[in-house]
């Protein structure tokens, strides 16, 4: 246990003007490389990084903690007024956030993911500062056989989701299954399915994907309507009403947050996996599961308190451990040893002031934001009440910009393209995009840890049932792929002998 | 036709407008040089690099914009800059070597490190790894070994393609005669989690990584690929004391200007590195954020990429195999 006196010391070291001044600067920064696309968290944190030189290491990781937590906020925004996700783990926000928008609810839709997300960086924070050590020695038993049946796991949820509809339902997660393994094969290193093409020789790049798929199609779809995003913002809501409506399901946050923090926990996965985990988990608990992609509040706190736990988890092993837990804590990390603090299990204790200090201006800025997002979320959504013919072309300017600014490199444009006509046509014709996406973002991540795990027995497929983690996972697959089939067989048989 | 007049002279002035400007270029820099950085933002290749494009500047008395091009494991960005049309010295590429060499000679890659103008390396005197967690049951090299005439060893190593990673197994497996299985992993960090939750019975990566986990008692480094003994480290032995020569795997990060660069061109950017190596204020952010500095100027620079052809092109034929 670290000594109170250097928890409060770090406390007291974030109330200096010149810390608060700094923690101002890096939330504003935060915000705006959140809402503008293909910029995310990593390179945000390394565009202010010549702002820090000649700072302290506790008020450099204070500017820093800014960015890295308020981006996530602000790729929401524009996630969910327009249809383009800001960052890559913003993208399972919009599922739900801009079918509210469209319903006249994206004040609301605002409302909700601020304080989803504020709730989920605090108790983020709390579960960082207090088990970080005991859950980064949790997460290192997961090795390539959990990881594999994990994604497994969370892949079957597609069983649950496509079930209204099997076969529209699975050829949209083949589509993301195919594009997976396109790219250099991680293993074998061997190049599969580039058509020769240099530029796919490292996967279909995920952000630019998301960028086609859900704002190209909707700048398309709009295109076609002479109106606005949404004919009216409903008078009452923002403000209060999604802080309120957040609280009404206390299930579905703890469900979130749990997966948020787990896979944050995990060195091998980041915040877009944990956001869609999270999200798909509410599709596979619901009763009724037709209102999700029709503007559903919970689709919205899940995909946020995923996210925004998942930042936090993503700091567990990186503090404790040294391991990043995903690009964005892996830049965290490149800095804070540029700053001298050298992380391990020791460093809550020798660097316990700064670590406090960090904590401390997580806290505040998750206060912050919810502020600003309950305050400003009226604002915001005014923006969807602009005429179609006006706000059409700034979408797709932004997108397009974005999309070619991750790798300046005009070969991702086409794919943007692509997948913006992909997803058009999938709209129109009435494909979720949701297990295409589960499956792009899941898929890598089983293919590579079920090679990892062969190679590791010589070939033996005993290895997926060599722990009692494996064993657990591989039961709860199986379960949660039967039972949307065994479940009303179950309640006729009920009924029957009743 | 009045009008006309009118157009002509602003025309006129148009027209010539470009050679002035060129005549005004002579002196060089006069405009800002973009740095293209062959990795990600904030990875090892990326920290070093902006930190020396900051430097650069001051000596340059230009901006000096820092530009990730990602892709291929660095060869996108190398057959860019590689393909200049008007080498001009404005845009030079960072990146790390060793590990474009094996990108160039075993993806057949259309670049040539030869044929590259080098402007000079800061980064150096960082060495492959081998190690293992703390309480496991090797507790030097030669229990591995022993042990891998038994069963076969599993190690972890990051990387992907074209990585010095790659060259750490084929020497393993062929100059050490390892018996193992390589599992890749996505980067050094997944290998130390693997390492730490005893998923693999070795771990491969850079001294620079590892040696913090090794101060902080997580890791235990059992050998290095480095031709003598690490200062932090002096108890580690290197791969030759153990008794395997030859199997030395350096790492260090440079930059270089595409093939015909202006020679003077090319030594005004040269120097400013040099220079910059020399500022006691990057000395000071090596040591804070324990980047290892082994500054060489281009002809020292030159004659060791020349050397690494010569040690790759010898297991070339192995490399090729693993790809």
């Amino acid at each position: 246990m670290v000594p109170f006196d250097i928890i409060f010391q770090g406390i007291a070291a974030t109330f200096t003007v010149q810390n608060l001044f700094l923690l101002l600067l890096g939330l504003i920064v935060g915000v705006v490389v959140g809402i503008l696309p293909g910029i995310g968290p990593a390179a945000g944190m390394v565009l202010v990084l010549p702002f820090s030189v000649g700072l302290q290491a506790t008020s450099a990781l204070v500017l820093m903690s800014g960015v890295y937590l308020a981006s996530s906020y602000g790729g929401s925004v524009s996630a969910i007024l327009v249809n383009t996700p800001g960052e890559s783990a913003s993208a399972a926000t919009l599922l739900d956030g801009y079918p509210m928008t469209q319903r006249g609810r994206g004040a609301e839709a605002l409302g909700i993911s601020a304080t989803a997300g504020c709730l989920g960086a605090v108790f983020g924070v709390l579960a960082l500062a207090f088990t970080a050590p005991l859950l980064a020695s949790l997460a290192l038993r997961f090795g390539p056989a959990e990881n594999c049946l994990l994604a497994l796991f969370a892949l079957s949820v597609i069983s649950a989701i496509v079930k209204r509809n099997p076969i529209k339902g699975l050829i949209s997660a083949c589509i993301g299954l195919v594009l997976a393994t396109v790219g250099a094969d991680e293993v074998s290193n061997s190049i599969r399915f580039t058509f020769g093409l240099e530029a796919l020789e490292d996967g279909v790049p995920f952000v630019q994907t998301m960028i086609g798929l859900f704002a190209i199609s909707q700048v398309l779809t709009l295109s076609e309507q002479n109106q606005t995003i949404s004919s009216v913002e409903l008078a009452g809501s923002g403000f209060l009403t999604g802080f309120k409506t957040t609280f009404k399901h206390p299930l579905t946050l703890l469900r979130s947050f749990i997966i948020g923090l787990w896979i944050g926990a995990l060195p091998a996965a980041g915040r877009s996996t944990a956001s869609f985990m999270a999200y798909a988990e509410e599709i596979r608990a619901a009763k009724d599961k037709s209102q999700f992609g029709k503007g559903n509040p919970v689709g919205v706190i899940a995909a946020e308190m995923g996210n925004n736990a998942c930042a936090m988890g993503d700091l567990i092993p990186t503090l404790s451990l040294g391991i990043p837990g995903s690009v964005g804590a892996a830049v965290f990390l490149g800095i804070m040893i540029i700053f001298g603090v050298i992380p391990g299990h020791k460093v809550f204790i020798e660097q316990g002031k700064t670590i406090y200090a960090l904590f401390t201006a997580f806290f505040i800025e998750s206060l912050l934001i919810l502020a600003l997002g309950l305050t400003y979320a009226k604002y915001f959504a005014k923006i969807t009440l602009v005429r179609n013919d006006l706000i059409v072309p700034i979408i797709l300017v932004f997108s397009l910009l974005g999309s070619y600014a991750i790798q300046n490199s005009f070969f991702d444009l086409l794919i943007t393209a692509v997948f913006g006509a992909l997803g058009y046509f999938m709209n129109k014709h009435g494909y979720s995009p949701v297990p295409l996406v589960l499956a792009l973002v899941l898929g890598p991540m089983l293919e590579k840890n079920f090679q990892r795990a062969l190679i590791m027995s010589d070939g033996s497929y005993s290895i997926f049932a060599s722990s009692g983690i494996s064993l657990v996972l591989v039961a709860l697959t199986f379960f949660s792929l039967i039972y949307p089939y065994l479940s009303p067989l179950l309640k006729r048989w009920r009924i029957r002998s009743r | 036709m009045h009008s006309m007049k009118k157009l002509l002279v602003p025309l006129l002035i148009l027209s010539i407008y470009p050679s002035l400007v060129q005549a005004a270029q002579e002196k060089f820099p006069s405009r800002p040089i973009k740095m293209v950085i062959t990795h990600a933002a904030g990875g090892s290749v990326d920290l070093p690099a902006r930190a020396m494009a900051q430097y650069m500047q001051k000596y340059l008395k230009v901006s000096v914009q820092c530009d990730n091009m990602l892709g291929g494991g660095g060869r996108k960005a190398m057959e860019y800059v590689f393909g200049q049309v008007k080498p001009d010295g404005y845009t030079i590429v960072a990146s790390a070597f060793p590990s474009r060499l094996i990108g160039e000679l075993v993806y057949d890659s259309k670049y040539k490190m030869k044929e590259y103008v080098h402007l000079g390396s800061w980064v150096g005197g960082d060495y492959r790894t081998i190690f293992v967690a703390r309480d496991s049951v090797f507790k030097d090299f030669r229990q591995v070994i022993e042990e891998s005439k038994k069963r076969k060893i599993n190690v972890g190593g990051g990387g992907g393609l074209g990585s010095t990673s790659q060259l750490q197994i084929v020497y393993l497996k062929e100059l050490v005669k390892l018996n193992l299985n390589f599992v890749p992993f996505d980067s050094d960090a997944e290998v130390t989690a693997a390492v730490l939750g005893k998923h693999v019975d070795i771990g491969t990566g850079p001294l620079s990584g590892a040696i913090r986990n090794h101060k902080s008692e997580e890791i235990r480094i059992l050998a290095v690929h480095a031709p003598k003994r690490i200062k932090e480290i002096p108890e580690i032995p290197t791969m030759k004391e153990l008794g395997f020569d030859g199997v030395v795997i350096p790492y260090g990060v440079g930059a270089w200007a595409p093939p015909h660069t202006p020679k003077e061109r090319a030594k005004i950017l040269s120097d400013a590195i040099t220079t910059s190596c020399k500022d006691p204020e990057f000395i000071k952010w090596a040591e804070k954020s324990s980047t290892m500095l082994d500054p060489m100027g281009p002809e020292e620079f030159y004659k060791v990429t020349l050397e690494d052809y010569r040690s790759i092109e010898k297991v070339l034929p192995l490399l090729k195999k693993e790809k």
